[in-house]
């Protein structure tokens, strides 16, 4: 009896491991495609070629294929996380504060090969990882000399910390980047600049309404005097506090962007001191998506943040809004404005798009803006829309922009696009100190 | 080890632990030995066979499954929902992933719980479901339906302002235009009795002719003119000097005497109308929008961003030009009076009030009355009623100064209002030195006015620049897209301003009539406008 029993044990592990390996081949996607659970491409089938075999690497592309897109993986990955988490100890305000990334959407037009070789060539400190930019900054804690410059947070009992700390040295290489892109202007021009924070900081201020009061910002204070005249500075900290502490909901909890309603207060502010009557958030047609859970829950994909679950409001353009890819200052393929089959934050614009892109709202001014921005700029650029007639963006982060397939630099997009203003919006991260505005942002002028 | 070929035999390892033996057959063919029974051989197969019948069995289920899986799952929150789980059926829709079936599901979803809410008696919270079941089967008949019964619960505990409101939102359905105005007039009036003059001034003023409104407008005037400073609206309510009336009448008189829908500016073309009916155009034609050269028996012109509508003198309409949101299927029109084009739209008024409109917006105007004229921002809708109050539909575009108009112009959401006095308001621009305005046209960029003395007067926003006009003389009428402005002169001459990239302003051989003899001013006027 205990034989045959063996034997039937052993006969159906063969059945249910054939199985599991038929249904993986038959069901398992065979191209790359990017998880935004876990914000990375997963491996696709591997090419086999007579060099693969010959180096070997087909072991090792199929063996990633197995692993990445073995049946019911994602489920499997859900529990496992579930499981780990089940016993953790790290609590919400850390589990707030951890880094989230960008969710990374590959080019809807694959970049040639030979393009992708000549970006690979480029000079290495365009190509660095972004790790390694304003991070270290954002851990720091208050450390205040004479030569450095601060974002405090300001707690109810008078005291502060810093957030932020900047040297004298990171402020003048910032000012300094500034004017270059205020002198690509033409006259009358104007160059706004707005360096938000991202959740990880708003949350110990939103979240803890009840201990912190408010913050200031001491950067635009210290830029504004080395700056250009046509250089405007907006403080992200002045225009988002009151909101804040009125408990409006400005930023997601459990996504590192602003909501668009805190995009759209940053965008009303930039606008209105230049003297424009904005259209009112109401006279948009919203839809809600409910129960997101953004890039710091992913980051951890810890259970306890389920409660914190995000609510996305998504405004609708007044006018026939269309966007387009734009490449060499040409319009090419056509991009959604609001991407409905999207229920995160790539619902705006279906996530970036390089190396430029266009929106064109149906308006009539006169007038074009360009955006330089990263991924806060997807949210706010929708809402520049009934002010000029076309509204360029561009990321100059690798993973979007190779100057391969700009063919230009910025200098010579101003001029062949009619730009009249340049509005610089982006992250702490991507701010002062790091590698987007001191290597990104003057390597591709020219 | 060297074995003899083909040798039958069988290898015995002892366990030291247990005693128990484990064959490992190496030998092809049947078993042999006392291990090996018949009864085993016949278990083995039957074991191989059922299990590869229940394999395919499994196989063939699990295939239907998972090709049906969406299915599967859509079909278990549709019980779940029937079950009135609705937590539960949530859930399930939020692991599906088809997200056509997911928002059917999630509307299907609010539809049943506004139902339940609905047979709960809470009416608010049943509002906002059937909203967010959007065009759910039955959602909207339900929503209306809900939304009446919750504006009379308003309207029955004397919440008129909220009844108001909400009979507003329902549009068309039964009886909700008429009391919506009715529980406006009830708030008004409940206003005007706890001595809130002002509110209940503006309330009564902007229900225009409704029952007794203007009588009443008046009666909260004369209550609030007992103060100091009260303000213009009181003064035009409860009366004007002999020296204003004189003004206005003045006014009035040159206003009329303009010629009417001459010239309009679209996005990159102008187009004119002809002493003969004929229209004239120039500029861009990439979307048709100057093919006007057949055109005959027009009176009135409009131009919209990218094409141009013509109002014959049967009443019809003629559009050409760019249709993608329908904004030129007015070839059914009849019995027009007025025409007006916005970027993407146009609309005309009929000889009985009507108003038509086609094209990418839909605005909600069925309790607009007593429209003197109208306008049509980049988005949002606007004019004015014939007691000079605004229309608007968004309330970015006015402020409080804004009453006494006969003239109202918006672009995005900056707005210029012509009073009747001649002074012009601004939601944005301080415009308050101009006086005896004649015509305004307000752009994205700034505003434009006609004075009097055949004059434009211009004034930009500070992020902005405006062609420079101010050596036009002579103009009787104007018209400005963002970029370029277009002013008929006195003799019939049209003049254009500004960029010109696609011909825009290649008007100067135009002559759209042979002048006429200047008309004479009219005597003192001798009854009040009607405010």
């Amino acid at each position: 009896m205990r034989r045959k029993l063996s034997f039937l044990i052993t006969l159906w592990w063969i059945i249910l491991c054939g199985v599991l390996g038929v249904c993986m081949l038959l069901f398992a996607g065979k191209t790359p495609v990017v998880s935004v659970e876990e914000n990375r491409t997963l491996s696709g089938m591997p090419a086999i070629s007579l060099s693969t075999l010959k180096s070997g690497g087909i072991s090792e592309s199929f063996e990633s294929f197995l692993t990445d897109r073995f049946f019911l993986r994602t489920e499997l990955v859900d529990g496992a996380n579930a499981l780990k988490h089940l016993f953790s100890a790290l609590t919400v305000d850390e589990l707030l504060g951890a880094e989230g990334d960008e969710v990374f959407v590959p080019a809807d037009e694959p970049v040639a090969q030979e393009e992708q070789q000549a970006a690979q060539d480029q000079p290495e400190e365009a190509t660095q990882p972004e790790e390694d930019n304003q991070q270290v900054q954002t851990q720091r804690t208050a450390t205040i000399t004479g030569d450095s410059v601060n974002v405090w947070l300001n707690h109810r009992d008078g005291t502060r910390t810093a957030l932020f700390t900047y040297s004298k040295e990171q402020i003048e290489k910032a000012a300094t980047v500034l004017n270059q892109y205020a002198a690509l202007l033409p006259v009358g021009g104007k160059l706004h600049v707005m360096l938000a924070p991202r959740a990880q900081t708003v949350n110990k201020f939103a979240l803890h309404l009840d201990t912190e009061s408010g913050w200031t910002s001491e950067v635009e204070a210290a830029l504004q005097p080395l700056v250009s005249k046509n250089v405007v500075l907006h403080s992200a900290y002045d225009i988002f506090q009151e909101p804040i502490l009125s408990g409006d909901y400005v930023y997601f909890r459990t996504d590192h962007h602003w909501t668009a309603r805190g995009a759209y207060l940053a965008a009303e502010s930039m606008l209105k001191s230049e003297g424009y009557q904005t259209v009112p958030l109401k006279d948009y047609s919203e839809k809600t998506i409910e129960g997101f859970l953004g890039s710091i829950y992913l980051h951890n994909r810890n259970a306890k943040l389920n409660d914190l679950a995000d609510q996305i409001e998504v405004f609708y353009p007044l006018l026939p809004a269309k966007s387009y890819r734009v490449s060499n200052a040409y319009k090419k393929n056509e991009l959604p404005v609001i991407d409905e089959t999207k229920t995160n934050y790539l619902v705006f614009l279906g996530g970036t798009s390089g190396p430029y892109r266009v929106l064109e709202g149906g308006y009539h001014t006169g007038r074009n803006m360009l955006m330089v921005c990263d991924s806060f700029g997807n949210s706010i650029a929708p809402f520049m829309m009934p002010y000029y007639d076309d509204v360029y963006m561009v990321d100059f982060r690798e993973d979007y922009y190779t100057r391969q397939d700009a063919a230009d630099g910025v200098k010579e997009y101003i001029r062949r696009l009619k730009i009249n203003d340049i509005y610089i919006v982006l992250c702490d991260t991507n701010g002062i100190g790091s590698m987007y505005l001191n290597q990104y942002l003057p390597g591709n002028i020219n | 080890m060297d074995e003899p070929k083909n040798a039958k035999h069988e290898i015995i390892r002892h366990t030291e632990a247990r005693e128990n033996t484990t064959r490992i057959w190496r030998a092809q063919g049947n078993p042999i030995g006392s291990a090996v029974s018949a009864k085993d051989r016949r278990f083995i197969q039957r074991a191989v066979l059922f299990s590869g019948i229940a394999l395919l069995l499994l196989a063939a289920l699990g295939v239907v499954a998972f090709r049906n899986l969406e299915q599967v799952k859509e079909t278990y929150v549709s019980v779940l929902i029937a079950q009135t789980k609705f937590t539960q059926a949530e859930r399930v829709i939020q692991s599906l992933n088809d997200d056509t079936a997911k928002t059917k599901l999630h509307k299907k979803l609010y539809f049943s719980v506004a139902q339940s809410y609905e047979a709960g008696g809470k009416l608010p919270d049943a509002v906002k479901l059937y909203q967010a079941a959007g065009d759910y089967p039955g959602a909207v008949a339900a929503l209306q339906r809900v939304g009446y019964s919750l504006a009379q619960v308003y309207e029955a505990d004397g919440d008129y302002q909220e009844a108001s409101e909400t009979y507003s939102a329902l549009g068309d359905y039964q009886d909700a235009v008429e009391k919506s105005e009715s529980c406006t007039y009830a708030y008004a009036m409940e206003r005007f009795d706890y001595g809130y003059y002002d509110e209940a001034m503006r309330l009564f003023y902007a229900l225009g002719s409704y029952k007794d409104a203007e009588s009443y407008a008046k009666k909260a005037a004369a209550e609030l003119s007992q103060n100091a400073g009260a303000g213009d609206l009181v003064d035009l309510l409860v009366g004007l000097s002999e020296e204003q009336l004189a003004q206005r009448a003045q006014l009035q008189t040159e206003r009329e005497a303009l010629p009417k829908n001459i010239v309009a500016t679209g996005y990159k073309h102008t187009v004119a109308r002809t002493e003969a009916g004929t229209v004239l155009a120039v500029g861009s034609n990439l979307s048709g929008q100057c093919n006007t050269q057949e055109w005959t028996e027009i009176v009135a012109v409009a131009a919209g961003a990218y094409h141009t509508v013509g109002l014959h003198s049967d009443g019809t309409v003629v559009a050409t030009g760019m249709n993608t949101y329908g904004q030129c299927d007015v070839s059914k029109w009849t019995d027009v009076a007025a025409i007006y084009a916005g970027a993407y739209n146009t609309i005309g008024i009929t000889k009985s009030g009507q108003i038509l409109n086609t094209g990418y917006q839909h605005w909600n105007t069925l309790k607009w009355r007593d429209i003197a004229v109208l306008s049509i921002g980049d988005y949002a809708l606007c004019g004015v009623m014939q007691n000079g109050q605004p229309l608007y539909t968004s309330d970015e575009l006015v402020t409080s100064d804004y009453y006494d108009l006969v003239a109202f112009d918006a672009a995005t959401a900056n707005s210029a209002g012509l009073k009747a006095d001649g002074t012009v308001v601004s939601n944005g621009l301080d415009v308050s030195a101009w006086s005896n305005i004649l015509a305004i046209d307000c752009t994205s960029n700034g505003i434009f006015a006609l004075n009097d003395s055949g004059n434009v007067l211009s004034s930009a926003f500070s992020y902005a620049h405006l062609p420079d006009v101010s050596d036009w003389q002579n103009i009787v009428a104007i018209s400005a897209s963002a970029t370029h402005i277009v002013g008929v002169t006195a003799d019939g001459r049209v003049l254009a301003r500004g960029e010109s990239d696609a011909g825009q302003c290649d008007t100067q051989e135009w002559v759209l009539f042979t002048p006429k003899p200047t008309p004479t001013p009219s005597a003192e006027p001798t009854t009040t406008p009607k405010p």
